[in-house]
Parts: structure tokens; C-alpha cells; sequence
């Protein structure tokens, strides 16, 4: 752990955060109720944004967990 | 000079250097053969330097051709350049040819007010100068006032062309020429003769052979011409005068080191410079040889540093004539009443005096210890006035015969002129890092007026320190020896909360992802949907390798590597899961399509 711990803690709380959003997102997109407002993302396709959106996520915090 | 002549133009500068200056060629005859090989008769430049170059040569000839003679005269046109002319006219005069002055003339002027130039300017002048003297030469010069004006002065000091001081010395040699030759004084003031003297010889090397004829020529000028002589006034050997050399003396020369004898040399006034009071005014300098000398020393002037200020008359031309020197009168000192004494702290027991008599060395030690003080005094006089002297540097040096150590301390006057120093051990304990043992008393005595500065070993001293510190110090005070190597300390990993600690919360927050996979498990999250097709498989493979990539970044590696293994495990993870994805979406859509068509047959 470096010198910065208040950069730990800020990392592990963006990841929070971000891993809720990501999670919303994912269940807003899929839910079929909703298949109007996302007409050109399927549930397939939602997902696998989702997965991305959370590599890029993960990439960043564990970089600054340091 | 020396050197064989590379071209003709060079043979041109080195001789005619040599004329200006009124040296002798050294060898003429080979000199003379180089010209008549190398002259070319379709040239006007090398007509010229071959006819300049024999005129400085005594018994050399060269013949010349009726048509070559026919060309100079065609050259002395409006047409050609004034540098074109002025090699004609030049050449024509060398020959000791015939010349029309009045076409040459009028030719100049004309070419003058085409080109502007300085250079052009200057060649005019030296044509004008072999012109004969009935022509009309007013017109060229009236050139030189002008040239005169284009002159940059720069700080004062110097005055120049800026094309540079060949230029500047090409100048002063073409001006002073055409003057002699016409009769009229040139239009020049006195200080800009001494910037321009100032500017030309600032350079000792010379880089090219005509950069050395055009200040060999100047200087020649500067000497020998009928208006201005310009004169330098050096003193011979140091400016300075004692008892030993009580006679201060002058070479005053012309530019070209010739001495002046002619001169009288005046001493208008010499002021000490730091009373400035006046010490002599109006004395004459004799002349003995090619020196002027002055006794300066049967006034008695008291030590120090003087202005001087000297006048050089006897001929109209001389200028630059008034110079300002700083002479220093120095003397030999004395020391008188030199007492060493051991002062007793308490001051109980009178002091034992002893006195000591320059140079010879006080008979048995004295000591210095905590209970006593060790004291010198003395007088510092002018051996010849008698007058008291306090000279720049007075030291009473103490060395330590054993370890070498030096100190140094300076004795001061008080009131009376009378040198006082005290070496209390207590006090300058420090100084001496506590080395006891016998020093050697040295009084060193100096000054710039001296002439007998003065290192002189007076006695020796035991000094006794109080406490005996650690001697071993003493080495500390050699400088020189490499000093012990500095390690680098990196910083210190930061204190850390004990293990205990950081594992409990490592536990604590790894619970809630336990808590979900039971609550995963009890609300019966299913994976039915799992087919396990290979891509599915690989898929899901590459899926946990980039999380362990997440993890290995973590601990070990940098932004570069991670972005490189993330970017091929990616790659994997995005075609098998494109791959996955598209095939779960077609059985999506397959399973609704068949639920659509159900209802749809269904409602009919």
C-alpha cells in the first residue's frame, strides 16, 4: 500500500458505485418491459456492453488501489 | 612575410607592408622574379599590385607593353569601378607612366556619387593621392570629413568602421597620404585620432596578410606624416619608484616605438591619491639615452600610490600628449619594541617581558596554559622616514611542529600605532582543536608598498590545553582526503497496523460476497441455461483470466504490461463471448417466435 491510503479507500468506493450503476443499467436494458425505449440493443448485446463497461471499471480502480 | 608568396596580391600586401613601415624586403631579387612571372597584363588588379610592389623594391623592372599601357588608360573611365580606377591610376602612376590627372579625376568623382560605399570612398582617396597636384582634389578631400562622420564610436574609446579595422586602418593610411600630398590639414580632432589609434592596434594577431598591410600602414602614416603624430608615453619597467631605484623613467615614442628625442617631457603635477595633496608641480624630465627620467625620490614623498600627470611639447603635431599615470613610491619597513610577555590571568605576578631584536629569535620558550597568557607587541616604521607605517596585512602565525596544523590571528593596532596580540588558551581553544605541544610564533608582515615583506620566526611557545580532547580530531582538518561515503537510505516502508488488524477487515469485507452466494443459492438463482458449447466454455475461461489479470495488476505489474495481456486475453474473451451471445440470441429468438406463433394460433 503506498502513502496515499485516501487513494485505497477512494478507489474501493468508486467501485461501489460504479459496479451499482453498471448493475442497474445491465437490469434496466434487459428488462422486456422496457424492450421500447432500446430498440437496436438486445438483451445479448447489453450484456456483453455490460462486461465491458465493468473490465474498463475494474482496470481503473485496481490501478489506483495502488 | 617570410613566407613564399602564394598570388600576386599577396606579394602586394607583404611588400608594400614592409614599405610602410620603412623596413627592409629580405630578399629582394626572388621577390622581384615572382612579380615578373606572376603579372598578367589583362588585369588592372595585378597591374597594380606589380606596380606597387616595385615601387618598394629598389632596382626592379618590369617592362610594360604599349597595348598594356593603352589598356590602364582605357581603365581610367567612367565605367569602371572606383576600386577598377583607382588600380589603374595606381598601376599607371607605379610605372611612372604618363597619366591624364584631370580625366582621372573627373572619372572618380563621377564613379564616387554612384557608389557609396566606405571602401569606395577610401580607394578615391589613395587614387587622389597619386593624381598630380594641380588637379582640382578639393571635391575628394571633402571626402574624408565625411568619411570621418560615418566613424562609429564605440564606449568612448574607440573609433571604427564597422566594417572592421581594416577598413578603419586603410583609412587613416589614405587620409594622411592625400594630405601630405595636397598640403591641408586633415579634418580630424584630436580625440578622434586617439579612438581611432585605439581601435586600429587593439589587435595584436593579425589573421590575413592584408588585415597586416592595411595596419602596417597605418601606423607608417601615424609617423611620418607632416600634421598629426600621435604619442605614447609607457613607463620603463614597473611605475614604481624606492630608495633602491629612486628614479622614475618614461619611453615616449611615436606609434611606431621610435623614441621622441626631440620632446621635452614636463611633469605638470603628482598628487598623492589618497590625500590628494599636490607633491611637485612643473618639473622637467631628463633625457639620458632614450629615456626620460625624473628623480622622484629627492622630495621624499611619504609611501603610497600617486597621480602623475605628464605633458610631452616641442612640435606642433604632437597629439595625445597629456597622460595621467599612477605611480607607487614604496619603502622597506622596520619592527621596533618588539616586546613578548606571559600575562598571568589573575594578574598577580607582573609580567616577564622579553624583548626581541629583528631577526634573531627569542632565547628560551614561553608557555601558555590556562593560568597564562601569552602576549606580543611591537612597532611597525618606515626605515627611511621614520614615520609609523601600518601596512595591509599584519598575521601572527602559530605552527604546531608535530601535527602541522597552522593557525593564523592578526595583530591590530591600537592608538598609538603600537600592535597589540593576545592568545588566551581558554578562548582559542577551538582554533587550535586542543593539540598541545610547541608551536613556532611566526610574524609575517606585507604590504604593497613593501619592499622587504616579512616572515620572521620569533619564538617558540608551549601551549597547554585544559582538558585533552581527543586528538585523533586533527586529522578532520585535512581537506583533501575523500570523505566517508554516504549510503543512500531509501525511506522507510511507513509503520503498518499489525496484521491482525488488516485481516480482520480483509474478512470483513469479503463476508457480504459469501452473504451473496448463499442468498444466491437459497432464492435458487439457476445456471440451467448453461450449454456447454465451446465457446461458451472459452468464453467463460477468459472471462476469470482477465479478473486474475485484474488481480496479478494488483500485486505486480505496471499499467503496460496489464494493458498488454488485457488487450490479448480480450480479444479471446470478446469473440467466444460474441460467439456465446449470438448463439443464446438466436434461441431467444427462436423460443419467442414459437411463443408468438403459439398465441397467435391460439387467439384464431
Amino acid at each position: 500500500v503506498s502513502l496515499f491510503h485516501c487513494n485505497s479507500f477512494l478507489s474501493g468506493f468508486i467501485s461501489a458505485v460504479g459496479s451499482f450503476i453498471l448493475g442497474v443499467c445491465l437490469r434496466i436494458q434487459i428488462n422486456p418491459q422496457n424492450k421500447g425505449e432500446f430498440q437496436g440493443i438486445s438483451p445479448e448485446r447489453a450484456f456483453a456492453d455490460f462486461l465491458f463497461a465493468n473490465t474498463i471499471l475494474h482496470l481503473v480502480v485496481i490501478n489506483f488501489v495502488g | 612575410l617570410e613566407r613564399p608568396f602564394s598570388d600576386l596580391r599577396s606579394a602586394f600586401h607583404g611588400l608594400a607592408g614592409l614599405g610602410c613601415l620603412g623596413a627592409r624586403v629580405p630578399d629582394e631579387q626572388a621577390a622581384c622574379n615572382f612579380i615578373k612571372s606572376n603579372v598578367d597584363s589583362s588585369s588592372v588588379d595585378s597591374l597594380f599590385y606589380a606596380a606597387q610592389s616595385i615601387r618598394v623594391l629598389s632596382g626592379c623592372e618590369v617592362t610594360i607593353s604599349n597595348e598594356t599601357r593603352e589598356f590602364l588608360l582605357g581603365a581610367v573611365s567612367e565605367d569602371s569601378s572606383v576600386s577598377q580606377i583607382f588600380h589603374a591610376v595606381g598601376a599607371l602612376s607605379g610605372f611612372g607612366l604618363p597619366l591624364a590627372s584631370q580625366e582621372a579625376l573627373s572619372a572618380l568623382t563621377a564613379r564616387l556619387s554612384k557608389e557609396e560605399s566606405v571602401l569606395a570612398t577610401i580607394q578615391a582617396l589613395e587614387t587622389a593621392s597619386y593624381l598630380s597636384q594641380q588637379a582640382d582634389l578639393s571635391g575628394i578631400v571633402e571626402e574624408i570629413e565625411d568619411l570621418v562622420a560615418r566613424l562609429d564610436d564605440l564606449g568612448g574609446v574607440y573609433l571604427q568602421f564597422e566594417e572592421g579595422i581594416e577598413t578603419t586602418a586603410l583609412f587613416v593610411a589614405a587620409a594622411y597620404k592625400l594630405s601630405d600630398h595636397v598640403g591641408t590639414e586633415p579634418a580630424m580632432k584630436e580625440d578622434q585620432i586617439i579612438q581611432l589609434m585605439n581601435a586600429i592596434f587593439s589587435k595584436k594577431n593579425f589573421e590575413t596578410l592584408s588585415e597586416a598591410y592595411s595596419v602596417a600602414c597605418a601606423a607608417g602614416s601615424l609617423s611620418r606624416n607632416r600634421y598629426h603624430l600621435p604619442v605614447m608615453i609607457v613607463p620603463d619597467g614597473p611605475a614604481a619608484v624606492s630608495h633602491h631605484q629612486p628614479v622614475l623613467r618614461l619611453q615616449v615614442t611615436d606609434v611606431m616605438s621610435q623614441p621622441l628625442t626631440q620632446a621635452s617631457v614636463k611633469l605638470e603635477y603628482a598628487k598623492s591619491a589618497s590625500t590628494k595633496a599636490t607633491v611637485l608641480q612643473q618639473t622637467e624630465f631628463a633625457l639620458s639615452g632614450d629615456i626620460f627620467e625624473l628623480n622622484f625620490m629627492s622630495i621624499k614623498p611619504a609611501s603610497g600610490y600617486y597621480d602623475f600627470s605628464i605633458s610631452v611639447d616641442g612640435d606642433n603635431r604632437f597629439i595625445a600628449n597629456k597622460v595621467e599615470l599612477k605611480v607607487k613610491v614604496s619603502t622597506e619597513v622596520g619592527i621596533t619594541n618588539v616586546d613578548l610577555s606571559t600575562v598571568d590571568k589573575d594578574q598577580s605576578i607582573a609580567p616577564k617581558t622579553t624583548r626581541v631584536a629583528y631577526p634573531a629569535k627569542a632565547k628560551g620558550s614561553f608557555t601558555a596554559d590556562s593560568h597564562q597568557n601569552f602576549a606580543l607587541s611591537f612597532q611597525l616604521v618606515d626605515v627611511n622616514s621614520g614615520a609609523e607605517l601600518t601596512p595591509h596585512q599584519t598575521f601572527v602565525r602559530l605552527h604546531n611542529q608535530k601535527t602541522g596544523q597552522e593557525v593564523v590571528f592578526v595583530a591590530e593596532p591600537d592608538s598609538k600605532n603600537i600592535y597589540k596580540f593576545e592568545l588566551d588558551t581558554s578562548e582559542r581553544k577551538t582554533e587550535f582543536d586542543s593539540a598541545s605541544g610547541t608551536y613556532t610564533l611566526y610574524l609575517i608582515i606585507g604590504d604593497a608598498t613593501l619592499e622587504n615583506p616579512i616572515l620572521w620566526n620569533v619564538a617558540d611557545v608551549v601551549i597547554k590545553f585544559p582538558e585533552e580532547d581527543a586528538p585523533s580530531t586533527v586529522q578532520s582538518k585535512n581537506l583533501f582526503v575523500p570523505k566517508p561515503e554516504i549510503q543512500h537510505l531509501f525511506r522507510e516502508p511507513e509503520k503498518r497496523p499489525p496484521t491482525v488488524v488488516s485481516n480482520t477487515f480483509t474478512a470483513l469485507i469479503l463476508s457480504p460476497l459469501l452473504l451473496l452466494l448463499i442468498l444466491w443459492i437459497k432464492i435458487g438463482a439457476n445456471i440451467s441455461n448453461f450449454s456447454f458449447a465451446p465457446s461458451t466454455i472459452i468464453f467463460h475461461i477468459g472471462h476469470a483470466a482477465m479478473l486474475g489479470l485484474m488481480y496479478v495488476y494488483w500485486t505486480q505489474l505496471n499499467m503496460f504490461q496489464t494493458l498488454k495481456y488485457l488487450a490479448i486475453l480480450g480479444g479471446v474473451t470478446f469473440l467466444a463471448g460474441n460467439r456465446m451471445l449470438a448463439q443464446k440470441a438466436v434461441k431467444r429468438i427462436a423460443a419467442e417466435q414459437s411463443s408468438r406463433l403459439a398465441k397467435y394460433r391460439t387467439l384464431r
